[in-house]
C-alpha cells in the first residue's frame, strides 16, 4: 500500500464564461477531501473542468502544490495528460472497445500507482477484468472508472457526481469503496454532489456553490444551515450483521459501538452493510421512552444545533457515532433543547435502509 | 463469354477503382474528421462544394473537369509541360472515380466520427493521453468500421463510375474503357449477350460492398444492444 501522501494545496482564482453562464470561482484548500455541492447548472463540472485542463479559463489562475497549472498572466496552460488530476465521470466513460482489464490499464504508465491486485481486492472487480463495459451494471461501470483513474496515480482526484445515474441501493454500496480507496492510497479528492447525505460521509469540509459563487463550509452543520431546499439527509454509517433473527423479522448490525434492530430481509450473518438512516425518521426523547414500537432507542447527547427556515438541525454523539437529526423549530423549541443535553435518538428499524455489501456475492451463490 | 476484352474492362476497373479508393481514403479520412469537428461557414462551404459531384448529373461534373484539365488552358498546360496528362488517359479515369467517389466516403466517415462520443477523448486525456494518443487509441478504433464501410462503398461507386470518367478519359480500350464503358459499347454495337457478363459482374460488386458495409454497421450495433440485454 502507498505510504501518507502530502496533502496538496490546491488554490485558484479565475472567470470563465460558459454560454450565457458566468463562473467566478475562488478558493484556497489543502483539505484531502473536499465535497462540493450545489443545486444543478450552478457549475460544478465547469469548475472541475477547468481544475482538469479540458476548459480553460479566460483569466486568473489555478495550481496545485505551488506549480501553476493555469496562469493568464504569464499565458500558461498546463495541458490535461500533464496535470496529473484524476477525473472520473457522471457517465463513467469507460472506453467501449476494451476490456474493463485494458480500461483499467490504459492510464498506467510506469508511476508507482496502485497495482492492479489491489484495485481488485479493494473495488471488489475479481470477476469483471475480462469484460466488456457494456455488460456492466452503472455500479459495477462506476467502480470500474474509479480504478482506472486510481491506476494512472493521480496526485488529485475530482468525483463529478459518480453516483448521480445510480439506484439508492447501489449507491450505498458504493460509497463505503470510496472511502476504502481514501484509506487505502490517501489520494485527495474533490467529491461533487448534489446529495448532502454523501458530502456529510466522505468529506471533511465542503465548498458550497450557488449562481457560479463559491463558499466554504464547514461540516456538517454549516452546510446545512446554509443551504436551502436540500434532499432529505441520511445519516449514512458502515456496519456489519452480528444476528439474524428470522422468526422475529429483525437482524442486529453493529455500527461502531452501537447496535440497530434492522429489518432482516436478505441479510445473512457476518454480512458488511451500509445503513442510512433518514434524519427527517429520527425522533429524539428527553427521557427514556417507555411503551414504543420503535426497536432502536440510542442513548446520545446534543453536540450542535443550528436552524434553517423551519428545519432546526441538530447534531447529536452517541458512542463514537454522529447522527443527524432533523426536527421543526417548533419541536425543538418545546423540548427546550440545548447544546449538551442528554438525550435519546428514537428510531423505527423499518425506517432504516440497509444495504449489504455482499448482495453480489449472494446473487453468485 | 470471358473473352479477353472483358477481363481487360474488369482488370482496369479494379485498378483504377483501387487506386481511387486509396486517394480518397487517405485523403478523405482526415478531412471527415475535420469536417465532423469544425462548425464554421468555411468548412461548411468546402464541405458543400466537394459534396457536389454527388447531386449534380456526372457528365457535367465530367465535363467541367474535362475543361480543368483540358490542355488548352493554364492548369493542363502546366500539368502536360510536367508530363502529366488526364484527359483521353487512364490518370483521368482515376481523377474522375475519385472525385465522384469522394463525396459518398466523406458522408460516411463523416457519420463514422460524429458517432463516437468526443467525451471519451477528455477520459483519455485525464489518464495521461496527449491527444494524439487520445485520438488513435480511442476515437480511431471506435470510428474504423464506419471507415472501412466507407472505403468499400466509395469502391463500388468508383467501379461504377461512368458519366464523368467517360467525359475526362473517354473510352480507349485497353486504357480506359473500364466496366461500364464496355458495357456501354456492348450494348451500342448490339453484343448484348456479352454486356450481360459485365452488368452480372457490376451487380455482384455492388452487393459485395453493401454487405460488407451492413456487415460492419451491424457489427458495432451488436456490441451496444449486447450491453443493454445483459445490464
Amino acid at each position: 500500500m502507498a505510504q501518507r501522501k502530502e496533502i496538496p494545496v490546491l488554490e485558484f482564482d479565475f472567470k470563465i464564461k460558459v454560454g450565457s453562464f458566468d463562473l467566478h470561482a475562488r478558493g484556497r484548500q489543502n483539505v484531502a477531501r473536499i465535497g462540493l455541492f450545489g443545486p444543478s447548472g450552478c457549475g460544478k463540472t465547469t469548475l472541475l473542468s477547468c481544475l482538469a485542463g479540458l476548459l480553460c479559463p479566460q483569466s486568473g489562475f489555478i495550481s496545485l502544490n505551488g506549480k501553476a497549472l493555469f496562469d493568464s498572466a504569464a499565458k500558461h496552460f498546463v495541458p490535461p495528460h500533464r496535470r496529473s488530476i484524476g477525473y472520473v465521470f457522471q457517465d463513467g466513460r469507460l472506453f467501449p472497445h476494451m476490456t474493463v482489464r485494458a480500461n483499467i490499464g490504459y492510464g498506467r504508465g510506469n508511476k508507482d500507482g496502485p497495482s492492479l491486485n489491489e484495485l481488485c481486492e479493494v473495488l471488489d472487480l475479481e470477476g469483471l477484468l475480462e469484460q466488456r463495459p457494456q455488460t456492466l451494471s452503472a455500479g459495477e461501470a462506476q467502480r470500474v472508472a474509479l480504478a482506472r483513474a486510481l491506476a494512472a496515480a493521480p496526485t488529485l482526484l475530482l468525483l463529478d457526481e459518480p453516483l448521480a445515474s445510480i439506484d439508492e441501493a447501489a449507491r450505498l454500496r458504493i460509497l463505503p469503496y470510496l472511502e476504502q480507496v481514501y484509506k487505502n492510497w490517501h489520494i485527495p479528492f474533490v467529491y461533487v454532489s448534489h446529495s448532502l447525505s454523501e458530502i456529510i460521509f466522505l468529506a471533511e469540509m465542503s465548498w458550497r456553490m450557488s449562481r457560479g459563487k463559491i463558499d466554504r463550509c464547514l461540516l456538517p452543520l454549516d452546510l446545512l444551515a446554509k443551504s436551502s431546499h436540500v434532499d432529505p439527509i441520511q445519516n449514512i454509517l458502515e456496519g456489519s450483521v452480528n444476528d439474524v433473527l428470522t422468526d422475529a423479522g429483525f437482524a442486529k448490525v453493529s455500527c461502531g459501538s452501537q447496535v440497530l434492530k434492522v429489518p432482516s430481509d436478505g441479510l445473512r450473518c457476518g454480512d458488511n452493510v451500509t445503513v442510512a438512516l433518514p434524519a427527517r425518521d429520527l425522533m429524539l426523547s428527553l427521557s427514556p421512552p417507555q411503551g414504543i414500537s420503535a426497536r432502536n432507542v440510542l442513548s446520545a447527547k446534543i453536540v450542535e444545533m443550528e436552524q434553517n427556515g423551519s428545519a432546526l438541525w441538530i447534531i447529536t454523539e452517541t458512542g463514537n457515532q454522529q447522527l443527524i437529526v432533523e426536527l421543526t423549530a417548533d419541536a425543538g423549541r418545546e423540548l427546550d433543547l440545548r447544546q449538551g443535553m442528554p438525550v435519546f435518538v428514537v428510531a423505527k428499524s423499518h425506517s432504516i435502509i440497509v444495504s449489504s455489501l455482499n448482495e453480489r456475492r449472494h446473487r453468485e451463490e | 463469354m470471358w473473352d479477353s476484352a472483358a477481363i481487360e474492362a474488369m482488370r482496369l476497373s479494379v485498378r483504377i477503382s483501387a487506386v481511387s479508393t486509396c486517394v480518397i481514403a487517405i485523403a478523405g479520412t482526415p478531412f471527415a474528421l475535420w469536417i465532423s469537428r469544425t462548425r464554421n461557414i468555411f468548412s461548411r462551404a468546402i464541405e458543400a462544394f466537394l459534396f457536389l459531384p454527388f447531386v449534380i448529373p456526372p457528365v457535367v461534373t465530367g465535363y467541367l473537369l474535362m475543361l480543368l484539365f483540358s490542355p488548352k488552358y493554364l492548369l493542363g498546360r502546366w500539368m502536360e509541360s510536367i508530363g502529366l496528362r488526364f484527359s483521353l488517359d487512364w490518370k483521368g479515369a482515376i481523377v474522375a472515380s475519385s472525385v465522384l467517389a469522394f463525396p459518398l466516403f466523406m458522408a460516411v466517415a463523416k457519420a463514422a466520427f460524429e458517432g463516437v462520443d468526443r467525451k471519451l477523448e477528455d477520459a483519455a486525456k485525464m489518464l495521461n493521453a496527449n491527444s494524439f494518443r487520445a485520438f488513435f487509441t480511442v476515437t480511431f478504433p471506435l470510428a474504423l468500421p464506419g471507415l472501412l464501410a466507407a472505403t468499400g462503398l466509395a469502391f463500388a461507386r468508383a467501379f461504377g463510375e461512368f458519366g464523368a470518367t467517360m467525359m475526362l478519359a473517354g473510352n480507349i480500350p485497353g486504357q480506359t474503357r473500364t466496366v461500364p464503358q464496355a458495357i456501354y459499347s456492348h450494348l451500342l454495337a448490339g453484343r448484348e449477350e456479352a454486356a450481360w457478363i459485365l452488368v452480372l459482374v457490376s451487380i455482384g460488386v455492388g452487393l459485395a460492398s453493401m454487405f460488407l458495409a451492413q456487415h460492419l454497421a451491424g457489427q458495432r450495433l451488436n456490441g451496444s444492444a449486447k450491453g443493454n440485454s445483459s445490464a
